[in-house]
């Protein structure tokens, strides 16, 4: 798929959503609401907060966005519109309790199977232990690839990294799983699903 | 870039494992039934990264989504307020405003229009031509006459014969006899160029329906149409040409002039190219007077607020599918994708309904082949056709 068709799709949405057309709301809260709400709530658990969140996000966007006249990509525009929001909610939130509690924090749990101990590979074994001890910053850089369109240049910007550095984070695990291909037997059949 | 690393730099692979839907999985699917060699690699790392690099979801439910977004509609409403009070203060603005009217109607009436017709795909086509697989010539109630695909001539002499593709005598009729109406069923992916036995030049467009009689021994001349068709009519004083839709009648002396009146449309359109052409109401009182067209008009019956509007058009646009050509101008892209469901006789489903109101302007020659049409298409819009199947894409 043409991913430069894409944006300029997106583009002419957004131009639509700017002037004032219902439609274009719905297209582009429909495409992106789950990925904003799985994005939000790694940084908070406060669901009411993060609902006031995307709902500031929209009514911002529409109603300054103007100063982007044409945001690169919509996408990144969202995620980090988002990300704004919610850590001066937070900020507001938390003035007079624990101000110096606010630390960026990025909650990303992989799930690890019951049958653990049989993976007798050392290669995986590894990526697990890595999977567990990933700092904030790894932990958003992998979500935003795995749940986004965004570009290692966006997401760099996100994590503030270099995009090579964020490119080669990615490689590191998911090389680990490329060099486990065809070691794991799949069952007959497997394919034919 | 080996092939995995291609897989890791598309996006739509990551969104198949991590949020799937109904879309991204025909892609897939469709991807892998076309890619058979790649198949095998593409269902590895995916299984991979299922086993190993899941984690916890967090979503909202439906009803949460539901409410969420209404509590933003009406935010944006009173964004939308406070913003327009900024605008009268430029004066300027006032015509963006006046725009954004025109806008809304619109939209709004492609939003009547996409609900028209799924509703349409959802009862089935009950009209005729959707019933055929091919090309059909009913003459009197009893005989049939399969005619070729694509596009068919059939010519009616002054001596009662009828001669397909200028070659074959279909049929000869006794003039003594009283006249058989005659029913060309022409299905969609195909056309018909008919001469009457008045001499009357008749191209009947894809998807369409005409009665007529084998000759006009009546005081008017009457066809029945149904979907559309291009008329290029005899003159004769004497005896009025009619033609015939479910809502509308046009009378005309002799002239050239077009009529678009699918069922599944909302609208009903007279183009007059040459001549004069008086429009009146099917059924009584539609219309409360007859409206008279000069060439150069197009007449455009709302069939939802039974209204009628005159308006000056350029003639050609409307005329060109004859030689076929379809030509646009500031088109929303649905209503091409239309005519090209018609012509093609195949289905196009939008993954969203927004992508159909690009507007386009162009020309297209639809008698090249299918694909390089759609090709041309994608550079124009930006958007990709995706086959399905032979008779399906989805436009993402």
């Amino acid at each position: 798929m043409d991913h430069l068709a894409n944006k300029e799709y997106w583009q002419i949405i957004w131009e639509k959503f700017r002037s004032g057309n219902r439609g274009a709301f719905e297209t582009i809260y429909n495409e992106f609401i789950d990925a904003l709400f799985s994005y939000g709530s790694r940084i908070t658990s406060d669901k009411a907060l993060l609902e006031d969140a995307i709902q500031d996000l929209f009514v911002d966007i529409y109603s300054y966005g103007s100063v982007l006249r044409k945001p690169e990509s919509l996408e990144y525009y969202l995620f980090i519109t988002l990300k704004r929001i919610i850590y001066k909610k937070l900020k507001e939130k938390n003035r007079f309790s624990h101000p110096e509690h606010l630390v960026e924090q990025f909650e990303l749990t992989f799930e690890i199977e019951a049958n653990e101990q049989e993976i007798a590979d050392d290669c995986l074994k590894k990526l697990r232990t890595e999977l567990q001890n990933l700092d904030v910053k790894k932990r958003e850089l992998l979500f935003l690839k795995f749940n986004s369109g965004l570009t290692y240049k966006e997401i760099g910007r996100f994590v503030k990294q270099s995009p090579g550095a964020v490119k080669k984070q990615v490689y590191r695990l998911l090389n680990t799983i490329r060099n486990n291909l065809g070691k794991t037997p799949y069952p007959p059949g497997f394919l034919d699903n | 870039m080996d092939f995995y690393e291609r897989l890791i730099e598309n996006p739509l692979f990551f969104k198949w494992i991590y949020h799937p839907s109904k879309e991204i999985d025909a892609y897939w699917e469709y991807y892998l039934v076309t890619n058979p060699n790649h198949a095998f690699q593409i269902k590895t790392l995916k299984k991979q990264i299922e086993d190993h690099l899941k984690y916890e979801e967090k979503k909202l439910t439906e009803t949460e989504k539901r409410k969420l977004a209404k509590r933003i509609i009406l935010q944006l409403g009173k964004a939308e307020r406070q913003k327009k009070r900024h605008l009268v203060v430029r004066n300027i603005m006032r015509y963006a405003a006046v725009a954004f009217l025109f806008f809304f109607i619109g939209s709004s009436l492609v939003y009547l229009y996409m609900g028209n017709r799924q509703s349409q795909s959802i009862t089935g086509n009950t009209g005729l031509p959707s019933q055929v697989q091919e090309p059909l010539l009913i003459i009197g109630n009893e005989e049939q006459i399969k005619l070729n695909q694509g596009t068919s001539e059939l010519s009616y002499s002054s001596d009662g014969e009828i001669i397909l593709n200028h070659a074959q005598v279909l049929k000869k009729e006794d003039n003594n006899e009283p006249p058989k109406m005659n029913t060309l069923v022409i299905p969609y992916g195909s056309r018909s160029d008919i001469t009457l036995a008045d001499g009357t030049s008749v191209w009947l467009n894809a998807g369409s329906r005409l009665i007529y009689p084998s000759r006009f021994v009546d005081k008017t001349r009457e066809v029945f149409l149904t979907g559309e068709a291009f008329f290029d009519v005899k003159k004769n004083d004497e005896q009025p040409f009619v033609v015939k839709t479910v809502d509308v009648n046009i009378e005309v002396l002799g002239t050239r002039f077009n009529v678009l009146a699918y069922p599944e449309d909302y609208s009903v359109q007279t183009v007059l190219a040459e001549g004069k052409v008086a429009l009146k109401g099917a059924g009584a009182g539609l219309f409360k007077k007859t409206i008279q067209l000069v060439p150069g008009q197009m007449a455009y019956f709302n069939r939802k607020s039974k209204e009628t509007n005159v308006s000056k058009v350029d003639v050609e646009p409307y005329i060109l599918w004859t030689q076929g050509l379809f030509s646009f101008s500031n088109t929303d892209f649905n209503r091409i994708t239309k005519k090209l469901e018609r012509y093609y006789d195949i289905v196009f489903h939008y993954d969203n309904p927004m992508k159909g109101t690009i507007q386009i302007t162009g020309k297209l020659d639809v008698t090249q082949d299918r694909e390089e049409v759609f090709e041309y298409l994608e550079k124009l819009t930006g958007l990709y056709f995706m086959k399905i199947t032979e008779r399906q894409y989805v436009i993402k």
